[in-house]
Order: C-alpha cells, then sequence, then structure tokens
C-alpha cells in the first residue's frame, strides 16, 4: 500500500499559501518530510489526517480516497500532533482506554490487553495510573505514540515529535518509531535534519507549501558529493561571501562564521572540501527553490 | 510609581470595550425601565414616581448585586493580569513597591468598576426624557430630578459595594492567582448575601441586618420598611442615617482588612510550584544515550468495530468520561455546595407565616427547593454545557480526539447525556436535602413518588431543551465567550419577551409548558395531559436541534461557515436525512394537533386582548349600569359534577322581582367565566347577543310591573374538550376538590362593575375617564346604599340545591342536607345525589364543593360542626372545629343569633391559598390551616385565628353587611378579624396578643407605603386589605383596650338587632362608628376621631430605664418615655397633632428561657400631654424591659423602641 498525492493545495482564508500543488507518492516505512517552520509540513499533515479539508487534489491511501472516506481513513489512522493536551487528573490506563474505544475497540478483555501492552511498548506501565498530565515531556510523547498504535493503524502520522526533547528522550522515542513495522505508512515531519537521515528511507523537503525534493536521503546527498566547500571567515566578510558566491549555510563556530558554499569547483582560496549532509541538501534545496 | 500603576490600568481599562459595554447595557436597561412599565427594576407604581428617589437608591442596590459579576470581571483581571499573560517575572523583577503595584491595581480598577454605575444614573435620566417624548409613560409619574437621590446611591450602595466586593476578589485572585477562585469567590459572596437576606427577613431578626448585611441592603430596608408613598418620593437613605452609616462602616473596614491580607501575605515572588515531581523515566541507558527497551512484545491483535453498537457504546464512553470528568471538578463542587448551602438556610424556614411552621408537606419543601436552587442550576448548565463542548479544545485533545473513527452524534449524545447527568446529580442532592428536612423536622410521610415526579420527570424534562439549546449555540457560534452570551441573551429574550408581543402560546415560547400546581389532594390532576403534549412537542424540537448541533458539529481545524456548510450538507444522507424528515414530519403532526386542541377546541384570552375587552365592554355598555333591574330572590339549582371528565352541567331557576318603582322593560344580562349558556326568561325577547363581551340585552314584554316577579331559567355547561394551552377553570371543576361559587356559574343581572379595568395609568392609556375606588362614604344612606358591596342584583334569597356527583365524593351546597341517594344518570353512570336547603335566607353568595372527603362531626348547642377534610391532612381539625365551637359561643352571647342549623369547614385544592366565608360554610385552602404546624405554647395559633376569623363573617357580612360604599369592608373584615382577636385573647390570655399585633402593626407600615392610589381613614377603607384586616385589627384592640369589651360588645350587638338580614338600605360605616361612639366616655371621644376619622400615627419611644432593689425585695422602676403623635394624609406625609392621650407605660419581667416575652408585671394608663415624662413602678419580680405602650397596639413608626431594657 502506498500513499499517493497529487495536486494538493491549501490556501489560507488570510491569504497565506500553505499547500501549492504538492505531489507526493509515500511508501511504507518511515518517510520524512523536512521543512522549515511555517513550511506547510502541519497543513499537509492535518490533512491527511483527515483534520483539515484541501482546496484542491486529492490524496489516496491505496484505493482509498483520503478526503472523501474521512470516517475510513479514521479507522486506519494513528495522528501524533504537534502539541497535543490531555485530559486534567486521566490516568494513561484510562484514557488509552477511551481513544481505543473511540477506535472501535469495544471488545473489553481485547481492549485491557492492548493497552497494557502498549503501556509496556512505550515503557509507561509503571506510571499507568499517573494522571497524564503530570508527565514530564518525553512520557507525554511517549504516551502520544502508544494511542496513535491503537487499533493496528496502516497510516501513523507523528507531526514535529521531538521538539523540546532533551536529546536521550529523542532516542528513546525514534527507538519506539523505528519498531513500528514495515508495512505500516509513517510519516514524521520534523525540522531536524539529522532525524530524517537516522530514521527515513525517504523523504521530502517542503518549503512554501511546495514540495522541492523528493527520494532517499542518501541519493540526495549523493547528489552533493564534491559540491559543498566550507570556510571559515569573519563576520565582517559574509555579506561579500553571499553576494559572490552560493552560500547555503552559515553557522558559528567556535565565535566565527562557518560557510558552507555550493559549488561545482573551488570556489576560491580557504575553502576545504565539505562531506555534504543532509543539511547541505536541505539549505540549498530551499535556497535554490527560495531563488526560483 | 503608585499615580504611572494607577493611572496605567485606569488608561488600560479606558482603551477596553468591556467598561463601556457594562455602561451601555446599564444605560439601556434603566432607560427602559424608566421610560415605560414593560421591564421592572426595583419597583415604582401607583403614587410613586418612576424616578423617586427610593426607587433610584433601591435600583441602585439591587443593580449591585449584579454589578458584582462587572467588579469581579475588572478585579480580578488587574490582579492577575501578570500570571495569565505571563508577564509576571518581568514586571516583579522590575523595582516597584508592593504597597505600589497592589494599590495601583486595585484602586484603578476599582474606580473603572464604578463607571458603568454612572450608566444608572444616566439611563434614569435619559428614560424620563423618552417616556415623556414617546408619551409611553405619563409625564406626572415622573416627579422632579433629586440630584441628591443618585449622590446617595453611589454613596450607600455603588461605592461600597463595589469596595467590598471588590476587596474581597482581589485578594482571592491576588492570593490565588486563579481567575477560577475569583470568579467562585463572587458566587460565595452572593450566596452569603442571599443567606443572610433570608435570615433577615423575619421581623425578629431584621435588626440583625445593620450589621450583617454586606451589601446594605438590610439597613436599607429597615430604614424604608415603614416609609409612605410620600417618603418615597422625596427621600433617599444617606449617610446620614447612622444605620447605614454604621453597616458602610463595618463593610469598608472589611474591605480594608482584605486588602490587608493581600498586602501581606502577597509576594513578588514565583509561586513555587505545588505540584509534585514527577518521577525521572527511570529507565536505564547505555552508553550512547539509547535506552535499552526489554525485548519487545508484539501488540495483541484485536478487531476494531464499526456500526451502531460501537457508536452507541462510544457514546456511553463520551458521556462516562465527560460526566466523571465534571463532577469530579472542584468548580462544580464549590458552586454546588453553595448552593445547597443556600437551600439549607431556606429549608430550615419551611412554611413561616406569623412566625409560625407549617408540617414539611413535600409539595412546599419541593417549592423551597426550587425557589433556591433555580438560580444555580441555570448557572451550572450555562457554564457546563459550554465548558463540555470546549472540554477537548480547551484540553488541546482535539486533533487527536477528532482524528478518531467515533461519529459526531456518539459525542454529541453522549455529552448531553453527561449534561444531564449532572443535573440528574444536582436533582438528587435536592432530593435527599428534602427528604432530610422533612426527616428532621419529624414528617415521615416521605412521598418519594412526588419527588421523583417532580425532579426526574418534570424537572429534567424542562432542562433538557436548555441543555441542548446552550450545546447548539455553542456549537454554531464557536467562540466560547459569545457563546455564553448569546445563550444568556436568548434565554433572557426568551422569557421576557413574549409578554410585551402579548404571544401567550405555549407553542411559541421556546420551551414553555403550561403551569401545574400539586395538590395533595389531587396530584398532577388536570395537568398531565397538556404537559405530557407540551413537553412531547419541545422534545421533538430539542432533537431537532440537536440534529442540527450533530451535522454542524465542529471537527478538525475547518471552521469557516463555507467548509461547515459543506460538511454538514455532505452529512445530510441516509439515516440522518430520515431523522431530520422524521423529526419535522413529527412537529408538523404534534405541533397540529396542539394547535387545533389549543387554539380551535379551546381557546383562550391573552392579556392585552383582556384588557380591551374590558375597555370595549365598559364604552358599549356602561350606560345600561343605572337602568334598574330586578332582583334575585330565590334560586333553584340542579348541579351535576363529573369530576373525571372535568365536566360541569348546572341547571338554573332565578326567581326575579322588580323590588324599583318603575316598570322593567329591558334586562341586561352579563355571563361570567366563558362558559355555555342557554337562558329561557319568561316574557323576553333578546335584542343583543355580544358573544365576545358576553353581554346579552332582553327586550320584556309586557314590562315588569313594580313589585312583579319573573322566571330566568338557565343552563351552564363546562365541557372539557381535549386540552389547553394553560389549564384553566381548575379551581372550580376538578378531578378531587371542585370548588365554585355562584358567580363562577350563574348569568349575573345587570351591568357588573367589577369587570372594569381598574389600574389608573391602563385607565387612561385607553381614554376611560379616571374612577373612583369605590363610591365616597356619606351620611345620607338611601338611595345610595341599595347594594351591597358584593352584589348588585340581589338581597336576601333563598336556595335549594340538587347537586350529583361521583358516588365516591362528598358534595356539600349550601344548607342543611335533606336526602342523599345513589341512582344511575340518564347515560347509566353510577351517581351520587345530594338534596341541600337553606335554613334561612342569605346573601346570594355561596359556594358548591365535591371531593372524596373524611368528615369530623359534632355538635354545639344543637348546631353541627363539621370538618370535611382529606385524609393526608387530619393534624388540625379538632383545632378547627373547637375554634368554630369557641366562635359560636362568643359570637352567640356577645353578637346575636346564628341562623344556620350547621357550620361546615371544608378543605380545598392549593389552586387558591385562601379560606372564604360563605353562609354556614368556609371553604379553606389545604395550603394553609390544615398543614400548620402550632406549637399551642409559643406559636401564634393562626389555625385558631383563621377559623374564628371566617366564624365572624357569619355575623359580619353575612348577617350584616355593608353598602356598596368606601367603609363597607369595615363592616364585614375588621369586625371579623376582632371577633377572632376576642377568641383568641379568651383562648391564649391577653399577653399573647403582643406577638399577633405586631406582626399586624408590621404588615400594616410595610403595606402602607406600597399603597397604589391613597391610603384613607379606617371608616373609609376602599377594600384595602392592610387597611381593613391589619390596621382593623389594631385600632379594634386598642379601643377595645380603652373603652372595654363589654363596650364594643354592646355597640356590635345593637349593630347586629338593627341590621342583620335587613332590607336595603344597607348600612355604612357610620351604623357602626356612630354606635362604638355612643359607647365611649366623653373623655375618650377623641379616640374615634383618631382611630376612625384620621390617620394617627404616634411616634413613641423609652429613652431610659432604670431600677433598683428595694429593702423589701421589691424593685422600683423608673423609666423615661417620648411620645409624639402626628395626623398622615392619603400619601404618608405627616403633620404633628396636639397630644393629649392615655397610654399605657409598663414593665415586663424577663423571659423564662427559650420564650421571647417575658410576663408583664405592670402596666399603668398614663394620661400624657407632652413630648417626655418619666414614671415610676413598684414590682415584685426582677423587672427586665420597660416603656411605652407595651402591649403594642398604637400605630406606631418605629414600634421596636417602645420597650427598653432595665439597668439596675
Amino acid at each position: 500500500m502506498q500513499l499517493t498525492i497529487q495536486n494538493l493545495s491549501k490556501t489560507y482564508a488570510n491569504g497565506v499559501k500553505a499547500l501549492d500543488n504538492v505531489s507526493l507518492t509515500i511508501p511504507t516505512g518511515m518517510y520524512g518530510l523536512l521543512g522549515q517552520n511555517g513550511a506547510g509540513k502541519s497543513t499537509l499533515m492535518r490533512t491527511l489526517a483527515t483534520l483539515q479539508d484541501a482546496d484542491s487534489g486529492s490524496a489516496h491511501l491505496g484505493d482509498l480516497d483520503v478526503l472523501a472516506n474521512k470516517e475510513a481513513v479514521r479507522r486506519m489512522l494513528g495522528y501524533l500532533p504537534q502539541e497535543f493536551g490531555v485530559y486534567p487528573k486521566v490516568s494513561s490506563t484510562d484514557l488509552l482506554d477511551h481513544f481505543a474505544i473511540l477506535k472501535g475497540i469495544t471488545n473489553s478483555r481485547e481492549r485491557s490487553q492492548l493497552v497494557e501492552a502498549l503501556l509496556h511498548r512505550v515503557n509507561l506501565y509503571e506510571h499507568r495510573k499517573k494522571a497524564v498530565s503530570s508527565y514530564s515531556g518525553g512520557m507525554k510523547q511517549r504516551f502520544g505514540i502508544a494511542q496513535a498504535l491503537i487499533g493496528d493503524p496502516k497510516l501513523i502520522i507523528v507531526d514535529e515529535p521531538t521538539a523540546g526533547l532533551d536529546p536521550g528522550e529523542r532516542n528513546r522515542f525514534y527507538n519506539l518509531l523505528s519498531e513500528i513495522g514495515e508495512n505500516v505508512i509513517v510519516i514524521l515531519s520534523t525540522h531536524i535534519v539529522q532525524d530524517v537521515m537516522e530514521l527515513c528511507n525517504n523523504m521530502a523537503i517542503i518549503h512554501q507549501g511546495q514540495v522541492l525534493y523528493s527520494g532517499s536521503p542518501q541519493a540526495a546527498v549523493k547528489g552533493l558529493d564534491g559540491k559543498i566547500w566550507a570556510k571559515s571567515i569573519s563576520k565582517a566578510d559574509l555579506p561579500t561571501y553571499q553576494q559572490t558566491h552560493t552560500v547555503i549555510s552559515n553557522k558559528l563556530v567556535a565565535g566565527k562564521p562557518l560557510i558552507h558554499v555550493l559549488s561545482d569547483v573551488e570556489p576560491g582560496e580557504g575553502f576545504e572540501r565539505g562531506v555534504p549532509d543532509l543539511e547541505d541538501v536541505f539549505f540549498s534545496t530551499i535556497n535554490a527553490g527560495t531563488h526560483v | 510609581m503608585f499615580r504611572h500603576i494607577f493611572t496605567f490600568e485606569l488608561r488600560y481599562w479606558l482603551r477596553q470595550p468591556m467598561v463601556w459595554v457594562f455602561m451601555l447595557v446599564n444605560i439601556l436597561m434603566f432607560t427602559w425601565a424608566t421610560a415605560s412599565d414593560d421591564l421592572t427594576i426595583g419597583g415604582s407604581f401607583g403614587n410613586i414616581f418612576k424616578n423617586a428617589p427610593y426607587v433610584i437608591q433601591n435600583q441602585f442596590g439591587v443593580w449591585s448585586i449584579f454589578a458584582l459579576l462587572m467588579t469581579t470581571a475588572f478585579v480580578q483581571s488587574a490582579a492577575t493580569r501578570d500570571f495569565t499573560y505571563k508577564t509576571s517575572q518581568i514586571v516583579f523583577a522590575s523595582p516597584i513597591r508592593k504597597l505600589d503595584y497592589l494599590a495601583g491595581r486595585f484602586l484603578g480598577s476599582f474606580v473603572v468598576a464604578l463607571i458603568p454605575f454612572l450608566g444608572i444614573s444616566l439611563g434614569i435620566l435619559l428614560g424620563q426624557v423618552v417616556g415623556t417624548m414617546t408619551g409611553a409613560t405619563d409625564a406626572e409619574r415622573y416627579g422632579p430630578i433629586v440630584a441628591s437621590a443618585h449622590l446617595n446611591s453611589f454613596l450607600t450602595f455603588a461605592i461600597p459595594n463595589t469596595f467590598v466586593a471588590g476587596a474581597f476578589i482581589f485578594m482571592l485572585a491576588v492570593l490565588t492567582r486563579s481567575a477560577i477562585t475569583a470568579f467562585i469567590g463572587a458566587i460565595v459572596l452572593l450566596v452569603a448575601q442571599l443567606i443572610a437576606g433570608n435570615f433577615l427577613s423575619d421581623v425578629e431578626y431584621e435588626h440583625l441586618a445593620v450589621y450583617f448585611d454586606a451589601l446594605g441592603f438590610g439597613p436599607f430596608s429597615l430604614v424604608t420598611k415603614y416609609w409612605t408613598v410620600s417618603d418615597k418620593n422625596t427621600m433617599s437613605v444617606g449617610l446620614d442615617s447612622p444605620q447605614m452609616l454604621l453597616n458602610r462602616l463595618i463593610w469598608m473596614a472589611v474591605g480594608g482588612v482584605f486588602l490587608a491580607v493581600a498586602y501581606f501575605r502577597f509576594s513578588f515572588e514565583e509561586k513555587v510550584q505545588k505540584v509534585k515531581k514527577t518521577k525521572r523515566d527511570a529507565l536505564p541507558e547505555d552508553a550512547t544515550g539509547k535506552a535499552v527497551f526489554a525485548p519487545l512484545r508484539a501488540l495483541p491483535s484485536v478487531t476494531q468495530h464499526t456500526g451502531y453498537g460501537v457508536q452507541w457504546a462510544q457514546m456511553i464512553r463520551v458521556f462516562r468520561t465527560d460526566f466523571i470528568g465534571t463532577i469530579k471538578g472542584t468548580a462544580l463542587i464549590v458552586i454546588l455546595f453553595a448552593g445547597l448551602l443556600n437551600m439549607g438556610f431556606s429549608l430550615q424556614y419551611a412554611g413561616r407565616w406569623y412566625g409560625l411552621s407549617s408540617y414539611p408537606v413535600t409539595y412546599q419543601v419541593i417549592n423551597l427547593i426550587h425557589g433556591t436552587i433555580a438560580l444555580f442550576l441555570f448557572a451550572i448548565i450555562i457554564f457546563y454545557s459550554g465548558a463540555l463542548i470546549w472540554k477537548e479544545r480547551d484540553d488541546d485533545l482535539d486533533q487527536i480526539y477528532d482524528s478518531m473513527p467515533h461519529r459526531n452524534w456518539s459525542v454529541f449524545v453522549g455529552k448531553m447525556l453527561a449534561m444531564t447527568g449532572i443535573v440528574a446529580i444536582v436533582l438528587l442532592l435536592c432530593m435527599v436535602a428534602g427528604l432530610m428536612t422533612q426527616v428532621l423536622m419529624g414528617y415521615t410521610k416521605f412521598d418519594l413518588r412526588q419527588y421523583v415526579i417532580e425532579f426526574f420527570v418534570i424537572d429534567l424534562l424542562r432542562f433538557l431543551p436548555i441543555i441542548v439549546l446552550s450545546m447548539l449555540v455553542h456549537t454554531l457560534v464557536n467562540n466560547k465567550y459569545v457563546a455564553f452570551f448569546a445563550v444568556i441573551v436568548i434565554l433572557i429574550a426568551n422569557a421576557y419577551i413574549w409578554t410585551p408581543l402579548d404571544v401567550q402560546s405555549n407553542l411559541v415560547q421556546f420551551n414553555a409548558s403550561p403551569n401545574h400546581t400539586y395538590s395533595d389532594m389531587n396530584g398532577y390532576g388536570p395537568y398531565v395531559t397538556t404537559f405530557a403534549w407540551f413537553r412531547g412537542y419541545w422534545l421533538l424540537w430539542t432533537a431537532m436541534l440537536a440534529m442540527i448541533g450533530i451535522l454542524f458539529w465542529v471537527r478538525g481545524k475547518d471552521t469557516a461557515w463555507r467548509n461547515r456548510f459543506h460538511s454538514a450538507r455532505a452529512a445530510l444522507t441516509g439515516p440522518n436525512r430520515l431523522i431530520v424528515g422524521g423529526l419535522m414530519a413529527s412537529l408538523l403532526v404534534v405541533g397540529s394537533w396542539i394547535f387545533y386542541n389549543t387554539q380551535v377546541q379551546n381557546t383562550y384570552v391573552t392579556s392585552k386582548v383582556y384588557e380591551k375587552k374590558q375597555v370595549a365592554y365598559e364604552k358599549q355598555y356602561k350606560r345600561y349600569q343605572t337602568l334598574p333591574q330586578p332582583r334575585i330572590t330565590d334560586v333553584k339549582y340542579d348541579i351535576a359534577v363529573y369530576p373525571e371528565d372535568r365536566n360541569l352541567t348546572v341547571n338554573g331557576n332565578l326567581q326575579l322581582v322588580n323590588r324599583s318603582s318603575f316598570p322593567i322593560d329591558s334586562l341586561f344580562i352579563t355571563l361570567p367565566n366563558r362558559l355555555e349558556y342557554t337562558l329561557k326568561i319568561d316574557r323576553a325577547k333578546q335584542l343583543l347577543n355580544d358573544e365576545e363581551h358576553q353581554f346579552q340585552i332582553y327586550k320584556l314584554s309586557p314590562a315588569l310591573a313594580p313589585g312583579d316577579s319573573m322566571q330566568m331559567r338557565f343552563t351552564t355547561k363546562r365541557i372539557s374538550r381535549g386540552f389547553e394551552n394553560e389549564v384553566q377553570f381548575t379551581k372550580e371543576i376538578n378531578e378531587n376538590g371542585s370548588f365554585f361559587n355562584n358567580y363562577d356559574i350563574a348569568p349575573q343581572i345587570g351591568y357588573q362593575e367589577q369587570s372594569e379595568l381598574t389600574d389608573k395609568n391602563d385607565r387612561k392609556k385607553y381614554d376611560l375617564p379616571e374612577r373612583a375606588r369605590m363610591p365616597a362614604l356619606t351620611r345620607n344612606c338611601t338611595d345610595k346604599c341599595m347594594n351591597t358591596y358584593l352584589s348588585n342584583n340581589s338581597d336576601w334569597v333563598m336556595v335549594e340545591t340538587t347537586i350529583s356527583t361521583s358516588p365516591d365524593q362528598l358534595a356539600v351546597a349550601p344548607g342543611s342536607l335533606l336526602k342523599e341517594w345513589n341512582q344511575t344518570d340518564a347515560e347509566g353512570r353510577p351517581r351520587r345525589y345530594f338534596h341541600y336547603k337553606l335554613d334561612h335566607t342569605s346573601l346570594n353568595f355561596y359556594s358548591f364543593i365535591s371531593a372524596k372527603y373524611e368528615v369530623n362531626r359534632s355538635k354545639w348547642n344543637g348546631i353541627d360542626v363539621e370538618v370535611y377534610y382529606d385524609k393526608q391532612h387530619p393534624y388540625n381539625v379538632a383545632n378547627m372545629s373547637e375554634s368554630v365551637k369557641k366562635s359560636l359561643a362568643y359570637y352567640t352571647e356577645n353578637f346575636g343569633p346564628y341562623r344556620h342549623k350547621q357550620a361546615r369547614i371544608i378543605e380545598f385544592p392549593r389552586y387558591a391559598s385562601f379560606a372564604q366565608a360563605f353562609p354556614g360554610t368556609m371553604p379553606y385552602s389545604e395550603a394553609i390551616g390544615f398543614i400548620a404546624k402550632i406549637d399551642p405554647k409559643e406559636d401564634l395559633d393562626m389555625v385558631k385565628y383563621v377559623v374564628a376569623h371566617e366564624m365572624g363573617h357569619q355575623w359580619w357580612a353575612h348577617q350584616v353587611v355593608g353598602a356598596e360604599m368606601q367603609g363597607a369592608t369595615l363592616l364585614s373584615e375588621t369586625l371579623a378579624q376582632y371577633s377572632a382577636l376576642m377568641v383568641m385573647q379568651q383562648a391564649y390570655g391577653r399577653d399573647r396578643m403582643k406577638r399577633f399585633l405586631g406582626y399586624e402593626m408590621d404588615r400594616y407600615l410595610g403595606a402602607r407605603g406600597s399603597e397604589s392610589q391613597k391610603e384613607v381613614p379606617l371608616e373609609k377603607v376602599e377594600n384595602q386589605g392592610y387597611v381593613h384586616y391589619q390596621k382593623g385589627s389594631l385600632v379594634m384592640y386598642n379601643l377595645k383596650e380603652m373603652i372595654g369589651e363589654k363596650a364594643v360588645n354592646a355597640a356590635l350587638r345593637d349593630l347586629v338587632q338593627n341590621y342583620a338580614y335587613r332590607k336595603p338600605p344597607y348600612p355604612n360605616s357610620f351604623a357602626l362608628v356612630d354606635r362604638l361612639k355612643a359607647n365611649t366616655p366623653d373623655s375618650l371621644k377623641y379616640l374615634i376621631t383618631d382611630l376612625f376619622e384620621q390617620m394617627t400615627i404616634f411616634n413613641n419611644r423609652a429613652t431610659a430605664a432604670n431600677a433598683k432593689k428595694l429593702k423589701n425585695g421589691q424593685y422600683e422602676v423608673t423609666v423615661a418615655v417620648q411620645a409624639e403623635k402626628y395626623r398622615a394624609d392619603s400619601l404618608g406625609r405627616e403633620t404633628p397633632a396636639s397630644l393629649n392621650d392615655w397610654i399605657d407605660v409598663g414593665v415586663y419581667g424577663k423571659p423564662v428561657d427559650g420564650k421571647k416575652q417575658g410576663k408583664l408585671l405592670a402596666i399603668r394608663r398614663e394620661r400624657i400631654r407632652k413630648k417626655d415624662s418619666t414614671y415610676t413602678f413598684t414590682v415584685k419580680e426582677e423587672p427586665y424591659e420597660a416603656g411605652i405602650d407595651p402591649i403594642s397596639f398604637l400605630v406606631d413608626r418605629v414600634p421596636g423602641d417602645n420597650l427598653k431594657r432595665v439597668g439596675m
């Protein structure tokens, strides 16, 4: 099964074009959606999660029309929104049980086994009687993935799940995600390039509502082989370099800007050949996208 | 720095719309209230100007209760703003002094909270202009603009109340940093005020109001309690009133304490998070920072079900989660606790009347519960039905929730059930509270059925549509705060808009149902059918609203109307379309059926239409009023009562005689009550039949010569068909306890003046001439005294009745029962027949009653004394019977013989709550007397008293009856009061009369300030209850004290001898006053003037009382008293009168434990000529109180200060 998105567009009432003719084909396995804040990732994910309608275009999960058969999609869906809260003073067991009912698991024995297994899976079993609202950020996110796993979903949408988590929690969370079966489509949106590299077989880069790249991260990185040049410069020189070179990124290293420049040949004196990574792909793509 | 924060606060609020919106609301409300009579806030009527100082101040007072919520909004926001907007760390880190910060914030918001009050003054001023310009209100109903009224209102209500409430809320908000706590605080304050109000409303506690009423209403009511119309038109209570000043100072000080607490407990430091640190995930980690997971267990395979069963299960789960989530919330528990507290305080005073209790019968307890909990229930419904709709969004759970595969209806219905469940829980608590009250009061006839029906059927069915409406509004409006506002506006508009529009159909007003009254005798009786239909109708609407809510349910993030319409239309397929269609069809069918029943089969007259009919009747037919008409002399009835069907058939035969000296050629008939009449009149030809105004004219030929008589036969039918919009004629005919009199069923001869429009302002509106309430009292009592005040077409008549009813009921008609038998009627139904006949002629005013009765029978000197009662109410039957006998004994001895062979007291259902005297028969409502709980040692025995009063009417009204003229009711009501007082005095002694007279005094003084036209001296009373009952009691008791019981009774006996059953002319009040005067010694003749001919008010008080113990063990008591005497005019304006009166001075002993009044140790009658005087007594026992007019029978502006505690 795969998810096929064709020419999806959405313009908000304030004129912001959140999705601009987006077409993607998403196979099973982990799929990364990479984009800056406000790129349109969440709009796309909410649309796939049946929470929003598109102005035009279509999305099909296998043969299923996602935009028209919301209820059928919801039965196959696990959704972890970017931000979520919970009912106050309700334990994770009760809340998972509640969601399991809403997902149609009405056999109570099945349901309690499932809830227990989910709690073990996300390692919250010993905290199962505590109110979810008292959980730490990482625990809450794991609870979030537990609820998304209810009912054997075929499509799991995870929107910026690791924002605000410390590195340890982030690792734990990705371990969880990576355990999800190979036959399931998992869409992970993030603005952290590293996440995609570590987890995803396929990815897309979205910028200003448009898909700028789709394919495997490895292929994308490979495409930049030999084209990335790095140089440590002084802050004052930065504007000059930006005018004369295709500067795709700059960041401070030991207080001095380290610039990455995209160039087929050595761009000048003092530049060293850089090993391209996904970040370079990301920035070079969106830079190119913006200039277009 | 303070100035900066203060002015910042001011500027901040003045830029916000809130303060201006509140002010605008106030301007609109008060302009409306002042310009017209459609809206009333704080009340003005009759001769009280619409902008009278008293009215203005009252309005400020009333409004300061509502303003509490506005104040809360300002003050709490000022207090918690830095926490709400998370600017606290920035603000608190800056170098501000705590005092500057708090004072600036508080005073700023306090000043701003006062601004909306200006809207009241502006509204009142504007309303006067609008009212006069548009002609909605007559210019003469406005008095001059009194600036001091506005000033005083600000000083006594607006400023102090805003300060106290504001300080309390500010303290809560500052210390808890939570808006919810502040609002709950406001509610608690309101409840405390309600409780205080309840507690302080009894006369015996009201002086405490000076200290305990936080909002100053207590001292205001206390000071203005006995204000007359003229006082109300000219004065307001300022801070120069010591009570008001004391109260305001006390509560301003309390406010100051709140602020001090806020200051000392407040700290700029961040509140330490109390939340327990969650245990860090104790997960073992490996070197790379990745968690080592236990080997993964596969998730068990589960089945996802679909279909209705699942949707049902999901609905139940939503219900459970939302229900449990809400009832565990602190806010609900606090509100509920406050409501129950308030209810508890009221229940404690269940059924107080003249300071005595009644048995807490279930309907009364339920009434009380409804009265106190209603506000809280509405608050709970409005708040939580909204909160449930927003629950997921408020908790930020909506995205997960909305992407689950449940149906919208499961959520909507689940939430609706949750809200219903919450209401049911509240009602369950109410029921428990009611049962507990009954247990605590020792009443064990638990009527669980009535509780369950009232709370869990009627109430739930009434609240459900409101719940769904509120949920729908929140769904459609999709903005929480706007929706709350919209719900309240809709509910208020729905409650108030229909009366001005003159729409009374329960099909139109949202969620309307016919009024119903539960009666112990008759259960829900006649109301069930129509109530059920209207409930069914509104439940269908509720289902419809719910469907709309489900279709437009907000799911996901697309909330633009285009998308919502789109998805609603998409959802309107299959079963949904079927349901909507089915609902529409059912509504059409049920609505048509109700319409057919309530508008075609049965009709009703709306109040404006009724008014117009009254006007037309007067304008067209009043000209016939003075033409001579024949008088009724002899009446025969054949009445059939069908209780089960609520049907009634009356065949009557009236003998009419021409008692005038002219031949009568036209007969005018007025038909009461919109029943079906057929008339057969000798020698008469119908000339006019005005069905609309129920007036007929017949031509008599030959004309009825003076002295000649003729027959008039009539048939009256009342047949129940289908059901009505409001159930009418319930008192008259019902399943158990039908009670009607001849005015309800018989055609009236002649134009009937009592059908005219009476209100002065209404008459003006319709261009009708001003009308005196009653013809003026005159000495010339021949041609002007030809009618009694009860009838213009009969004198003393004989009545004979055959009445039939169901075999299990007893029917009672006037006179002795001659025969009783059972037989089947024409349709073969078994019936029970009774044949009654009067033993003596009587007024043409008598009742017919039919119900299932127990009868208590006894005899007094050959007279049958009978009490007909329902078997559930045996409590006071013996007392009633006893009272009848005591009355017979006293009255026959002192007034004259009793002419009937029986005296009956008959219980009737509480569709009316009065007792009334007919010849030999006294119907008495089940709501009073029968359920009264008398402690004969302490209580005023109102059961005995009311019976004695009605028995008094057997002489006063039914033997001696006043002419239709001022003073008529002096001869009936006042003398019945006096008679009853004498019976009571005989039974309980003179000491016990003080408390009774105290209540009479209180009610008289209170009621005269609400007089709508003019107060008159007792001899000119115009059927004003507070004059002929309350003042009458005081006056007659006073006279009896001064000239003696014997002298009074001699006058009354003479009155009976001269006027009992006498043909016209009828006596007027001079007949009594002259006789009393003749029996008064010359030295006391001034009393006749003071008591009957003038309105006299005293201002008596004790100023000092001291005692010392004498060597012989006795006590010498010295008491200084003041006395002043005034004459009052019709509006209560007083002018001093010269004092030369005999007034009592006396000394009371200490009350024994548990009693309220000690023994009267000494009393002496002194001639008092000057304001101040001092008297000395020697008493044997220890004195406790001493003073002037100790029994309190002089009408005294301030009765409470007559006695002073004796100092030793």
